[in-house]
């Protein structure tokens, strides 16, 4: 009995430690994302990066936060919750708590998703009220390029 | 054997379903920060500046650093490991990978810390060639309000 919650307990310590590299140099969904969206205001399609970010953690959590203000940079965190591969295009996403938006505490929301490349994310969610899947872009929080000029 | 597994499997997601409501709303050094400087005006006044640089202390001793650039939004990854706290008051950072500066890959830092209230945490790392404290200000990244204006 000891020995088989000390096993479990090794084996979730060890899934952590790769938890953690998987976040941060994931090829998947899980990792933190930027939002991003498709500026095509002088006919040349460019994406354009925004302020709000999402982590979608190994462990099946996540949580989104945003500057709200440029300005003065103040951030926040919007909702938090968990999410659930369902296909490899789709996935659910249940949040616990949405303090922008109190009434969609503990509601789910339905997910389709496509990797466009390793770093870009289209995700779009169902629109209940509008009939409508909604698209958003995303783009990877990818480690920095090393600087050269620090010891 | 079993039901042992799955009663333990059970405590974990228990577990994690907790921690990360203890992550968003923490009232300790894990949390979300968000790096600030302490200006002072001519008229004396002491104002906090936000920066766009973001430490993330995870609840299972995990933790990553990320930045904005100053140009396009565009937000990297500059280093992430784990941290263990030592005493009310110290703790110390195992960098697992630094991306910015690699030859700190595997390096280990000092850390002192008091948090000023809830939400404002004042760090000081010790720099070795030095031999001084340098001292960092964090605020937290907290929920945002609740926004009234929609159902």
């Amino acid at each position: 009995m000891k020995k088989s919650i000390f096993t479990v307990a090794l084996m979730v310590v060890t899934c952590m430690a790769f938890a953690q590299k998987d976040l941060i140099e994931s090829k998947s969904l899980v990792g933190i994302w930027q939002q991003a969206q498709v500026d095509n205001s002088n006919g040349q399609a460019k994406v354009v990066r925004l302020t709000t970010y999402k982590v979608l953690n190994a462990d099946k959590t996540f949580y989104c936060f945003s500057i709200n203000n440029l300005n003065n940079l103040n951030s926040n965190v919007i909702h938090f919750g968990s999410y659930n591969i369902t296909s490899d295009s789709t996935f659910t996403e249940s949040v616990t708590k949405h303090y922008a938006f109190p009434a969609l505490d503990n509601s789910e929301s339905l997910m389709r998703y496509k990797l466009l490349d390793e770093n870009t994310l289209l995700m779009q969610y169902y629109n209940s009220v509008n009939k409508q899947w909604v698209p958003e872009i995303w783009v990877r929080v990818t480690p920095r390029k090393p600087v050269n000029s620090i010891n | 054997m079993k039901k042992t597994i799955f009663t333990v499997a059970l405590m974990v997601v228990t577990c994690m379903a907790f921690a990360q409501k203890e992550f968003i709303e923490s009232k300790s050094l894990v949390g979300i920060w968000q790096q600030a400087q302490a200006n002072q005006s001519n008229d004396g006044q002491i104002k906090l500046i936000k920066t766009p640089v973001y430490k993330v202390l995870n609840t299972d001793n995990t933790y990553v650093l990320f930045s904005i650039g100053s140009n396009d939004l565009t937000t990297n990854v500059s280093h992430w490991g784990t941290y263990k706290i030592t005493s009310d008051s110290t703790f110390t950072e195992s960098v697992t990978r630094h991306y910015t500066s690699p030859a700190l890959d595997k390096s280990e830092s000092q850390m002192r810390f008091k948090l000023l209230d809830e939400n404002a945490l004042l760090m000081e790392y010790y720099n070795d060639a030095n031999k001084k404290w340098i001292p960092e200000l964090w605020i937290r990244v907290t929920p945002l309000k609740p926004l009234n204006n929609v159902n």
